[in-house]
């Protein structure tokens, strides 16, 4: 008997958004990072094509990080209140792109002022080539002031910015739009909220398909299977032609990962949950392998060896040669 | 303990309170109405009053600007007096005078008519009356006279009948005339008796017997008891015509705004009865007035029929209502028999029956049932689907075939509640409103033409849809300050952009007319909801809006309702306008028709067996859809082209700015 062919005939694709610009496309990058474009499910090869591998962007704060537990303070701790030099390390440990959280405007973590928070942005551009996530603090009041003037500064550079969210999207949108950048659409875990914020943004004029969405993050026992069904029903309505759900999707899956008690607790707890030095990179390799085939296409992350595993993940799931992370 | 005397302004009402209560409890001791949507729990800021004369000592509140505290502005509920007051209650904060909503108003004339004329070829009320000649007795043809009168009924009349141990006693004097001679009298018969009968489900009963030829004097209330408004109309019975109608605000209201809210109040020690004492006496002041204006006589009013949402009926009736809102949501009764109006309190003939339309269950109630006898829908070929858009809407879908409802709450928004400046439609408030496009000129009209006071749900659906096609808020609802600057100002309460709709000078309550964000965000969440269940509805059926050939619209909207406003905003689907029809208030009117024929009660309790409820609540489908209907006019805006077309137009004037 022949075993019926069960593929879906997918009419949609995923948009493709190409981040950061070289110099022959007026920018200072080394080299660009295109994401999505999938044709099919994620990471299943004869569901479609996946013309781009998830990206991994890895984490800079423009300050040192109060909280972090030792495993990342070990691969860290000597740059990270030095954001030229953190940004140099991730681009050592295999970063695609740098993603720079600007934490120290939040009037709450150091009030720093626009212009000094485009110092910061000024000095990571020219400490590393590769593309640039660049994220406000997320109040409102004051990435407005802020935002505009880190896009105007950065025109050609094709940076990927930070968020426009329902209530604040006009300031950041038009900013993007006039200099030239990428924009991340924050939509809370909610498919109906990722077309609304589509729509809001596109109606000011913004294209289509130079929305990343971020549908927000939720690490593995905290709440992972909600973030995941919405990532798998906006891709497969993606597929069947939804164009208003066609963004690919930005996850935050480091800070969340690291957030968890199960990977900041120490040895204290060795002896029921492992040692911390594997037990925080694999909470966040769990996080992220797990995510990616909900249709993420490009990860946020912090731990080298989760980076690590996540690669060597995606390149067994795709065919490539097997890469065994080193322990 | 001391007590303080509280006189209130204008009327100039006094009464005494104790120290510690409320300027609200105060109010309602001395009868004086102070609107408390929240029901006094300081959340709405609706309790406005004005201290004169006198202290008060309380909490401070969000609700009042600062100059308003220096102008002795207070909210009622959470002051108490600390020495003798004199207040005044402001226009806002008033019940609004009796409003006459017109016996059957313009817009809805023609349908009425139709009803009209199909049941002056068939009135057979519930309650009629029968002037009966009786042949006199004799020793060939002794039977006794409760027989003789019964037998002469069923002669016009068939099927069981019966009759009080009351009327058996005084049949006999009705029958004859005594004869008084010197100190002795003899009887005579008369035999010329009038009895009224009426419908006790499958039984017919003998209300009462009287001498002579009454048959003419026959009266029934048809009653519409709203969450908000009650609505009487009183009908001549041997006509079917409409004398008057009259209508007046829920007293419930101060008890709550929805029927949650109130079923909450009624759990409190005596709340119940609070309550039931409350409706009553809303439909005695109905009909004090109804008889005023007719000079009908109040024991011409044989009965009642009384149509109205579950919980309302069950406080009409002084019906456990508790369990309406608690899982598996069973009520008392869905289909109670007629009863002695009297023994509610309703003082209409003391024998005159009181009867209530069947429910469905604990959300769809005799409302509703009353709607689709008056839209028809059970009878047609055509797939209809009605919407009874209240603080609780309703939606119906169904053709002769089938009929599913369901409902869904939604807020009192369209009815004023959770609208900073929102009322109720009475005099002055703005029903009809248009912006012009380039400037913040509006044009508005209001109930009966008074100086404007708020906003009525008319009036503030055609805000939002001209909010909406001039770009004042974007597809979310959130005001563009930036990109329509002119339009906006900023409150003195909490600093956040509104929308100033009258200036206070223009005003009739001195006060500003505003619409803030928050109001708009009601709004939308309420007209999410409606939409989302009727869109639920018609999906779980497997069809779509575009099936359905016909969308009748119930409600308390009035005449200005504008269909295509609706669209704008998504309360109602972009289908042809020509497809939705407005029935007005088919509550009452259902309810006027079971009454004028026992074929059209009938006809309500076969409906009543054929609806299927769906509970789209507990549908994790119903909140998918409820957030995709939270935006202007909808997130997939293919739904609502002839809206996208002007929205296209709004788009290339900004992107030009």
């Amino acid at each position: 008997m022949k075993v019926p062919d069960v593929k879906e005939n997918w009419s949609g694709r995923v948009n493709t958004v190409t981040i950061g610009a070289t110099e022959a496309e007026g920018g200072t990058r080394g080299r660009t990072v295109t994401i999505g474009g999938a044709s099919g499910t994620a990471l299943l090869s004869f569901d479609g094509e996946m013309p781009n591998p998830p990206a991994i962007a890895m984490e800079v704060f423009d300050k040192e990080p109060a909280a972090w537990p030792k495993p990342l303070e070990d691969v860290y701790g000597d740059v990270w209140s030095d954001p030229p030099a953190w940004a140099r390390r991730v681009r050592e440990l295999g970063a695609d792109l740098v993603h720079l959280r600007l934490l120290s405007t939040h009037p709450d973590e150091g009030d720093r002022s626009p212009e000094e928070a485009l110092e910061t942005v000024q000095a990571v551009l020219e400490a590393v080539d590769l593309p640039l996530i660049v994220w406000g603090c997320q109040v409102p009041e004051k990435d407005q002031n802020v935002m505009p003037k880190i896009a105007e500064a950065t025109q050609g550079e094709n940076c990927l910015l930070g968020a426009a969210t329902e209530t604040d999207y006009r300031t950041l949108a038009a900013a993007a739009q006039a200099y030239g950048h990428k924009l991340i659409a924050l939509a809370p875990c909610d498919i109906n909220k990722t077309k609304q914020m589509s729509i809001l943004v596109t109606d000011m004029g913004y294209p289509l398909e130079d929305i990343v969405v971020y549908p927000t993050t939720a690490a593995l026992g905290y709440g992972m299977e909600y973030i995941y069904s919405i990532l798998e029903r906006g891709r497969l309505a993606a597929l069947s032609g939804d164009r208003l759900l066609a963004q690919p999707v930005i996850l935050d899956v480091g800070s969340e990962a690291w957030r968890t008690k199960e990977a900041k607790a120490g040895d204290e707890f060795a002896e029921v949950w492992g040692p911390a030095r594997q037990r925080g990179p694999a909470w966040e390799a769990v996080t992220a392998t797990t995510l990616l085939q909900g249709g993420a296409d490009l990860l946020v992350m912090c731990h080298p060896k989760a980076v690590e595993a996540v690669r060597s993940a995606v390149n067994q799931l795709v065919g490539k040669e097997l890469t065994v992370p080193v322990g | 303990m001391a007590s303080f005397r509280i006189r209130f302004l204008p009327e100039g009402h006094e009464t005494t309170v104790e120290e510690g209560k409320t300027l609200l409890e105060a109010a309602r001791a001395a009868n004086v109405y102070v609107g408390a949507i929240c029901g006094g729990e300081g959340v709405c800021g609706k309790c406005r009053v004005i201290v004169r004369e006198g202290e008060v000592e309380g909490e401070s509140t969000e609700f009042l600007t600062r100059d308003e505290i220096r102008r002795g502005y207070v909210l009622a509920c959470q002051v108490v007096p600390t020495s003798d007051l004199v207040v005044e209650v402001p226009p806002e904060s008033r019940l609004g005078a009796y409003e006459d909503i017109g016996i059957d108003s313009e817009q809805f004339r023609d349908f009425a008519e139709r009803a009209g004329e199909r049941l002056t070829a068939e009135l057979d009320p519930v309650v009629e009356k029968l002037f009966i000649v009786l042949p006199e007795p004799s020793l060939d043809d002794p039977t006794a006279d409760q027989e003789r009168l019964l037998e002469a009924v069923s002669k016009q009349r068939s099927g069981s009948l019966q009759m009080g141990l009351k009327i058996a006693r005084e049949l006999p004097e009705a029958l004859r005339i005594r004869e008084v001679n010197r100190s002795s009298w003899t009887w005579k018969w008369d035999g010329r008796v009038t009895a009224t009968v009426g419908l006790r489900n499958d039984v017919k009963e003998v209300l009462y017997v009287e001498r002579g030829n009454t048959s003419d004097r026959n009266y029934g209330l048809a009653l519409d008891v709203g969450t908000t408004t009650v609505v009487g109309h009183l009908v001549d019975l041997t006509s079917g015509v409409t004398r008057e109608a009259a209508a007046k605000y829920n007293s419930q209201i101060e008890y709550g705004a929805d029927v949650i809210n109130r079923i909450n109040y009624a759990r409190q020690p005596g709340g119940a009865e609070v309550l039931h004492r409350a409706i009553v006496q809303d439909v005695e002041t109905l009909i004090e007035d109804l008889v005023e204006r007719t000079r009908v006589g109040r024991g011409d009013i044989h009965c009642v029929v009384a149509a109205g949402n579950t919980a309302m009926l069950h406080f009409l009736l002084g019906l456990q209502a508790d369990l309406i809102r608690l899982s598996p949501f069973v009520p008392s009764a869905t289909n109670p028999p007629p009863v002695r109006a009297a023994e509610v309190g309703l003082r209409i003939h003391p024998r005159g029956l009181l009867y209530t339309l069947p429910m469905v269950g604990s959300f769809v109630g005799g409302d509703i049932t009353a709607g689709i006898l008056v839209s028809g829908m059970h009878q047609s070929e055509k797939l209809s689907l009605l919407l009874d858009i209240g603080t609780n809407g309703e939606v119906v879908l169904g053709n002769k075939e089938f009929l599913v409802a369901s409902s869904a709450s939604a807020g009192p928004a369209f009815e004023g509640g959770s609208i900073s400046c929102g009322m109720r439609a009475t005099c002055g408030a703005i029903d009809s409103i248009r912006m012009f496009r380039d400037g913040r000129a509006i044009s508005a009209t209001t109930v009966d033409g008074c100086p404007p006071v708020g906003l009525c749900g008319t009036g503030l659906i055609d805000a939002l849809s001209e909010m909406v096609i001039a770009g004042v808020v974007d597809r979310a609802g959130r005001f563009q300050v930036r990109s329509a600057p002119d339009h906006f100002r900023v409150s003195e309460a909490d600093a956040r952009p509104e929308l100033l709709l009258v200036s206070a000078e223009e005003a009739g309550s001195g006060r500003d007319v505003i619409m803030s964000q928050t109001d708009v965000e009601n709004l939308v969440r309420t007209k999410g909801a409606i939409y989302a269940a009727a869109d639920s509805l018609v999906e779980s059926v497997g069809l779509s809006f575009e099936k359905v050939e016909k969308i009748y619209i119930a409600g308390a909207f009035g005449n200005k309702l504008d269909t295509s406003s609706c669209i704008t905003i998504g309360l109602l689907p972009d289908v042809p306008i020509e497809r939705i029809q407005f029935i007005g208030n088919s509550s009452v009117a259902g309810a006027k028709r079971a009454m004028l024929s026992r074929r059209m009660f009938e006809e309500v309790n076969r409906i009543r067996e054929r609806i299927t409820y769906q509970e789209l609540m507990v549908d994790p489908a119903y909140m998918e859809k409820f957030t995709s209907a939270c935006f202007l006019p909808h997130t997939d805006l293919a739904r609502f082209p002839s809206v996208a077309k002007s929205l296209d137009g709004q788009r290339s004037r900004i992107s030009t700015t």
